[in-house]
């Protein structure tokens, strides 16, 4: 059998700007988990925004310092162009809740777990969770809280990136971050009741 | 195990278990914290129970890229190079 000649070249060999092949492409998977989520789980609007986001990179891309935190960076971009692309839409852009107060929201998190604690000793409650309910669940979130717990806990990024990212003080990341964890640990407990995994209250 | 932990150093603990698990707090209060779980049979509970809860989201969406994407991102990107005009 012969070969087809010359061999097809990856696409991506024939990109000129350099580094952006080595450091901005292999982010590409991260940017959509990330812009889904922006989306609430919409893959069809998702894949536009990493279009979008991936375009306007390729042409900033003198304006990015090599070696600096691609992903933040990109993250930054595709933010932009999911409010950007919603507005062009006129799509439905959601309204702010207004900051919460971190200890309050620890606090708050610390009864909920109290109470999943005692009503299952033996296992955590959400151990017994599919991983859609979870997702379902986070997309739920009102944006501002659903894009730093995504950045902080699913992308694993320090408070002080996303701070970068959003353009926000260190301050109310946190605020953010930890009313998102609570308004999570409070749906997803809500929901393992619902469902019969915990009967709570049986002491 | 000592019941000699007072309720207000708890409560102090607990509203920073985040931020101690994040390691977001200065290395002085990292240990202080560290110390009072080793000893604390209220807060430890409330710890491994946060640690395992971020550890389980941390894993959760972890949806590979679509190839068909990723194709249609070099494809463009290529055109916008050529100087192609793009819809």
């Amino acid at each position: 059998m012969r070969l087809p000649w010359p061999w097809p070249k990856r696409p991506e060999t024939e990109l000129a700007k350099v580094g952006f092949v080595e450091e901005a492409v292999p982010e590409m998977g991260a940017v959509y988990r990330f812009a889904l989520r922006l989306t609430r789980g919409d893959e069809s609007e998702a894949e536009d925004v990493v279009q979008e986001t991936f375009s306007r990179a390729y042409r900033s891309w003198d304006s990015y310092e090599r070696g600096t935190r691609c992903r933040s960076w990109l993250f930054t971009i595709c933010r932009h162009e999911f409010l950007r692309l919603r507005e062009r839409d006129r799509k439905h852009v959601e309204a702010v809740q207004p900051d919460a107060a971190p200890d309050a929201e620890a606090l708050a998190a610390a009864m909920i777990a109290q109470e999943a604690m005692t009503a299952n000793p033996e296992q955590a409650f959400f151990e017994s969770l599919l991983d859609d309910a979870v997702i379902l669940a986070i997309d739920k979130l009102p944006i501002e809280f659903r894009e730093t717990l995504v950045m902080s806990d699913l992308q694993d990024l320090p408070n002080s990136e996303v701070a970068r990212i959003l353009e926000i003080p260190i301050g109310t990341v946190k605020s953010r971050l930890y009313r998102g964890r609570r308004l999570l640990q409070q749906a997803l407990y809500e929901y393992a009741v619902e469902m019969g995994y915990v009967r709570p209250g049986a002491m | 195990m000592q019941s000699g932990t007072d309720l207000t150093q708890c409560h102090k603990v607990i509203a920073q278990l985040w931020a101690y698990i994040d390691g977001e707090l200065t290395p002085e209060r990292m240990d202080e914290i560290r110390a009072h779980l080793e000893m604390c049979h209220r807060c430890y509970p409330q710890y491994d129970f946060q640690r395992a809860f971020l550890a389980f989201i941390a894993r959760v969406g972890d949806q590979p890229l679509p190839r068909q994407l990723r194709r249609r991102v070099f494809e463009r990107l290529l055109a916008e190079e050529r100087g192609d005009t793009v819809a």
